[in-house]
């Protein structure tokens, strides 16, 4: 055994062999007590793969054990897990090698690849492997079953239920809610509010008050267009002009925006801009 | 036309500024998180916000109001667009609107889809039908085949819950979006209300320079 690092003793000195549970407590225990070693035991694990790295038979042992301790642990936790326990939750991670993080409250969704979406697996606890990468970091990891899974992954929050339903309700809840606050930043004065149907009464008025103001102005335009034929309409520029028309005019729309950007943004936006048009007409 | 088009770049108000100012930190974080959903309205903000969005749109709309100029000139009373007339200017400005979206909302690809659906049912209907006088026939196929078919099912009788007659109610006031899901229709919202805006906005300005113009000649 080659590496002379200061854990090796201290591990090397039990038998390398023998990490199973029975051997190292040989009391009797139950089964939050048993997930809670087999944690500890995976990481002291952990640390000695990583010491003994270099050496190849040893590694080999120790990963066919692992292999046999995380195939009983896996299936152990599933079923731990979906009893809703409430010790913190196993940390997903996908293979592209994103950060651990190991208390439960934050809730994070890592994409896999998108073809196994199809059929529409979502592992509760999004058990893929940390890749290569993963297990020869030197952190505190818990070894999880190899092969990626490429299905949505998604951490549940602490005490909530991790069926697939429940899950599938969460995450279109929150694409929801997203799109509402998206819609309450644009409209004017929503931001008070609280409560979706109070939120989409007022978009709706806004949406309505936004078409009757377009109607209006358009009434407008038709007359400014067809009322006094010889002056102010569009028909008097020479059609040789078009080109330099559209730059005039926007030039002289810009210095008119000022006074109408203000009225826009202002909260009373209604009463403003139909005292402004009833003004201009008059 | 070179200073001409230099003059327009520069804002000058505060509005404006902070319009702008919005516009650049959402611009950046839009292309920083090209993923995240919440990019999608920033994007669009700053795409209805901007000033070239505008100038786009009010050139479209001026050589739009012209071709209504033109048409309502040359046709006098009877004209074939007779329920139209009225709304000649409306259904131009939201074609124009349409266009200018590009094609990537479906509200946009709805206004223009009903516009060409109406040109060919308007001029396939008066060719097969020739017992009856032709203005009746003409009125009432352009009357019934322009409004889409938007489903006037009373919202109240079913038991589905708030929220959702909510943004039923809210698919129907938008153009295109009278049978989607929810989160569809919030999103189509989110674009059509920016485009409103800026609807608003540009055809406010031209009005005011029309009517400017006819009171007294711009300074030049």
């Amino acid at each position: 055994m080659d590496p002379p690092l200061v854990n090796d003793s201290s591990f090397s000195a039990a038998n390398p062999s023998s990490y199973t549970l029975s051997e190292i407590w040989p009391f009797p225990v139950n089964d939050a007590v048993r997930s809670g070693l087999r944690l500890a035991v995976n990481s002291g694990r952990v640390f000695t793969r990583s010491e003994h790295s270099g050496n190849k038979d040893v590694s080999a042992a120790e990963e066919s054990t692992v292999t046999d301790l995380t195939a009983g642990w896996g299936a152990r936790k599933t079923r731990d897990l979906n009893s809703e326990d409430d010790s913190s939750k196993v940390v997903s991670s996908s293979s592209s090698g994103n950060e651990l993080k190991e208390s439960g409250d934050k809730k994070r969704k890592l994409c896999g690849s998108e073809s196994g979406n199809g059929d529409g697996s979502m592992r509760p606890e999004g058990e893929t492997s940390s890749g290569g990468g993963g297990g020869s970091k030197a952190t505190e990891q818990k070894n999880k079953p190899e092969p990626p899974k490429d299905y949505i992954h998604v951490r549940a929050r602490r005490g909530q239920a991790t069926d697939r339903h429940s899950l599938a309700e969460r995450a279109r809840r929150e694409k929801i809610s997203e799109k509402m606050t998206a819609l309450q930043d644009i409209i004017p004065g929503c931001n008070k509010i609280i409560g979706k149907a109070l939120v989409l009464d007022e978009i709706i008025n806004y949406i309505q008050s936004l078409q009757r103001q377009v109607e209006f102005l358009s009434m407008k335009l038709e007359v400014v267009n067809s009322g006094a034929s010889t002056g102010p309409t569009i028909g008097v520029f020479p059609s040789g002009d078009l080109g330099t028309l559209p730059i005039d005019v926007h030039r002289t729309i810009y210095e008119q925006q000022e006074a109408n950007e203000t009225r826009v943004s202002q909260p009373e936006w209604l009463h403003m801009q139909v005292d402004g048009n009833y003004n201009r007409t008059t | 036309m070179a200073s001409l088009i230099s003059d327009i770049e520069p804002p000058t108000s505060t509005t404006t500024d902070l319009v702008r100012r919005k516009k650049r930190s959402s611009v950046s974080s839009a292309a920083s998180s090209s993923t995240t959903a919440g990019s999608v309205s920033s994007e669009s903000h700053a795409r209805w916000r901007s000033e070239k969005q505008q100038r786009i749109y009010s050139a479209k709309l001026i050589q739009a109001l012209q071709q209504v100029r033109l048409n309502s000139s040359a046709a006098t009373s009877s004209s074939p667009t007779a329920q139209k007339r009225g709304k000649a200017v409306r259904e131009a400005a939201d074609r124009a609107l349409a266009v200018s979206a590009r094609g990537r909302t479906l509200w946009s690809r709805a206004i223009l889809a009903n516009r060409i659906k109406l040109k060919f049912r308007k001029q396939k209907r008066p060719r097969t039908r020739t017992k009856i006088p032709p203005m009746t026939t003409v009125v009432n196929s352009s009357n019934r085949s322009r409004k889409r078919r938007v489903s006037v099912l009373r919202l109240n009788k079913k038991n589905i819950p708030d929220v959702n007659r909510k943004v039923r109610v809210l698919g129907r006031l938008v153009p295109g979006c009278g049978k989607q899901s929810v989160p569809v229709i919030l999103e189509e919202a989110t674009d059509y209300i920016q485009a409103l805006e800026m609807q608003v906005r540009a055809m406010n300005s031209l009005v005011q320079l029309l009517s400017s113009y006819g009171s007294a000649p711009p300074p030049i």
